[in-house]
């Protein structure tokens, strides 16, 4: 029972992330391998400022802010660049996170990380077990919810709008800067949500959990389930948080797990292209940005 | 004083031949970009790849360097040609856009990096280069061994060879062609395809001396794959588009940038150096230090 509570919460905590990557990659067009940057910055921010004896949700919405404003570092050059260029500023962005984590041993605590993360606590009572669970589900219908109203504004129809025909959206006189700049700021505070639930969950932060393996995964679920459906994104964090624990069960040699399911991620990918280049939940022909 | 001067002569010494190794790994990458607009992730299990291949060669059948280098060559180039053929190709002509072109060829460089890993073991090969690790300049504190004189001969006459190549043969002059003007090259009965997949070939050729300079110096790990190919794009967007000369020069001046900043900075915040740069760069000057502007 307890393993199918962890593995509720961690398809839930996941779900988040990808709902949020969803709304940049596939209502944005804008390709983002940084998904874990702010996931991180989520889970790091609340673990410090717990520990400095600040209230896990000022924690946590302290968290969102300082992820806004990170991102604004990728959003400037987004602003101007598409394709691969967005694709390697977020790669280097994220390689860049990734060493600061490691380096800043005075902050980070280096490879070390952070541990004894307090349960999270609504109100002084702290949720643990079941209780957790079902709040990382009520926050991911929320978000889900808000999301869903987000892309339905008029706000999230110029957004699409800039996905399928810039210079279209531009002459119409639609502003591409402040739609992309808050496009990157609700990712990346939804992001950092995930990500505080995620350090208060594990109790424990680390650099690894936040390296370019969890972008590239994050970025497969939004893909696999179908880039553009809020609820493909869900649906692709479900299947891609069970199939790691399906692959547990298959007789392997020891050590060879993690590149194998590596191996799956990757060739997960490339099949979703070629076969269902929509996603599962994906609707009639691909949208192809940039294009 | 005279220490210090060392010291900084040295650390441009490391520079230029870790600059050489950049523009390897890039003039690869950089020439399926310009001429299809691929943006070739997996050039970096490419290049893995054929570092494993020359390492298998030597280190368990005791093949002579030339033997090994040449079956390496032959796995690159069957490899970028299936890649070529098999996956942008074939996605190109079912409409896949931009985005679905990306996550497949990331697809293709994650599926080689653990395929490797699960071959051979994560932790990775390197050969010892052995006598040409010797100081050639005894007594002065420069480091100048052979191994370095070597790297810089190589980068050297595989650019030179790749300018001629451009400049004089039929082959070349296509390719030149079909980067200028895809549309066009292909109305005046260039076989553009063809010209595409020869170019795969040609790059993954040229990241052949790049696999066998990693070999012999710094190692190779199948998780190097991601970081190779990232560098690999740094440098194409530096030196900007349709510039040989230019990705040369980018990678000498991000080589030598990470190199001298390690003067000021711990050793760990490298990479973090190159990455400013870039960021900057594409803020200030999107289309590169001797590209053109993008159409």
């Amino acid at each position: 029972m307890e393993y199918v509570l962890h593995i509720a919460t961690i398809a839930g905590i996941f779900a988040i992330l990808a709902l949020a990557l969803d709304l940049l990659v596939g209502y944005g067009g804008m390709i983002s391998l940084a998904a874990a940057v702010f996931f991180g910055i989520g889970a790091y921010g609340s673990a410090l400022l717990t520990k400095g004896g600040m209230s896990p949700t000022a924690a946590m919405i302290a968290g969102m802010a300082a992820s806004t404003a990170i991102s604004m570092l990728i959003a400037l050059p987004a602003i101007r660049v598409r394709g691969i260029y967005l694709l390697i500023v977020t790669i280097a962005v994220q390689v860049v996170f990734t060493i600061v984590l490691q380096n800043w041993r005075s902050v980070t605590g280096g490879d070390a990380g952070i541990s004894n993360i307090a349960p999270y606590s609504i109100f002084g009572v702290p949720l643990r077990g079941p209780l957790f669970t079902v709040f990382v589900w009520v926050s991911c219908v929320a978000w889900w919810g808000i999301l869903l109203w987000v892309v339905r504004s008029p706000f999230g129809q110029v957004l699409q709008a800039l996905r399928d025909d810039e210079i279209g959206a531009v002459s119409l006189g639609k502003d591409v800067v402040t739609t992309k700049l808050v496009a990157f700021a609700v990712s990346s505070a939804v992001s950092a949500f995930a990500g505080a639930l995620y350090a208060h969950y594990s109790t424990y932060v680390d650099p690894h959990t936040f390296n370019i393996t969890v972008s590239i995964a994050v970025l497969l679920m939004v893909m696999l389930g179908g880039a553009g459906t809020l609820s493909g994104a869900v649906l692709g964090a479900i299947v891609l948080t069970l199939l790691p624990e399906v692959l547990k069960f298959l007789p392997l040699p020891p050590g060879a797990a993690a590149p194998l399911r590596q191996l799956t991620y990757g060739a997960l990918l490339v099949v979703v292209v070629f076969l269902r280049p929509q996603g599962l939940l994906g609707r009639g022909a691909t949208p192809t940005p940039g294009g | 004083m005279e220490q210090q001067l060392a010291l900084f002569l040295n650390l441009l010494i490391d520079g230029i031949s870790t600059g050489c190794l950049y523009a390897l790994i890039a003039i690869g990458f950089s020439l399926l970009w310009w001429l299809a607009d691929i943006v070739h992730l997996a050039h970096g299990g490419v290049i893995i790849a054929a570092g494993y291949a020359g390492h298998v060669l030597i280190s368990r059948f005791a093949a002579p360097l030339w033997a090994a280098c040449g079956v390496a060559l032959v796995i690159a180039v069957v490899l970028g040609l299936s890649i070529q053929r098999g996956a942008y190709q074939k996605l190109r002509s079912q409409g896949t856009g931009e985005m679905g072109m990306l996550t497949a060829s990331l697809g293709v460089l994650i599926c080689m990096e653990y395929g490797l890993a699960i071959a051979f073991g994560p932790e990775g090969i390197q050969l010892d280069a052995g006598s040409a690790r010797t100081p050639l300049l005894a007594g002065s504190g420069l480091v100048v061994d052979a191994y370095t004189v070597a790297v810089i001969a190589t980068t050297a006459a595989t650019f030179i060879a790749l300018i001629v190549l451009m400049r004089v043969t039929q082959f070349g002059k296509n390719m030149r062609a079909v980067a200028e003007n895809h549309d066009l090259a292909n109305v005046v009965g260039i076989r553009v395809n063809r010209v595409v997949l020869g170019a795969s070939m040609l790059a993954s050729a040229v990241g052949v001396p790049a696999a066998v300079v990693f070999l012999y110096g710094r190692g190779l790990q199948p998780s190097d794959a991601i970081h190779i190919v990232l560098t690999a794009a740094i440098v194409a967007i530096f030196g900007g588009r349709g510039s040989i000369i230019g990705a040369l020069i980018a990678g000498l001046f991000i080589g030598v940038a990470e190199s001298v900043m390690v003067w000021f900075f711990d050793a760990g915040w490298r990479e973090a150096i190159t990455f400013s740069l870039l960021y900057v760069l594409l803020l200030v000057r999107p289309e590169g230090l001797l590209g053109k502007s993008p159409r």
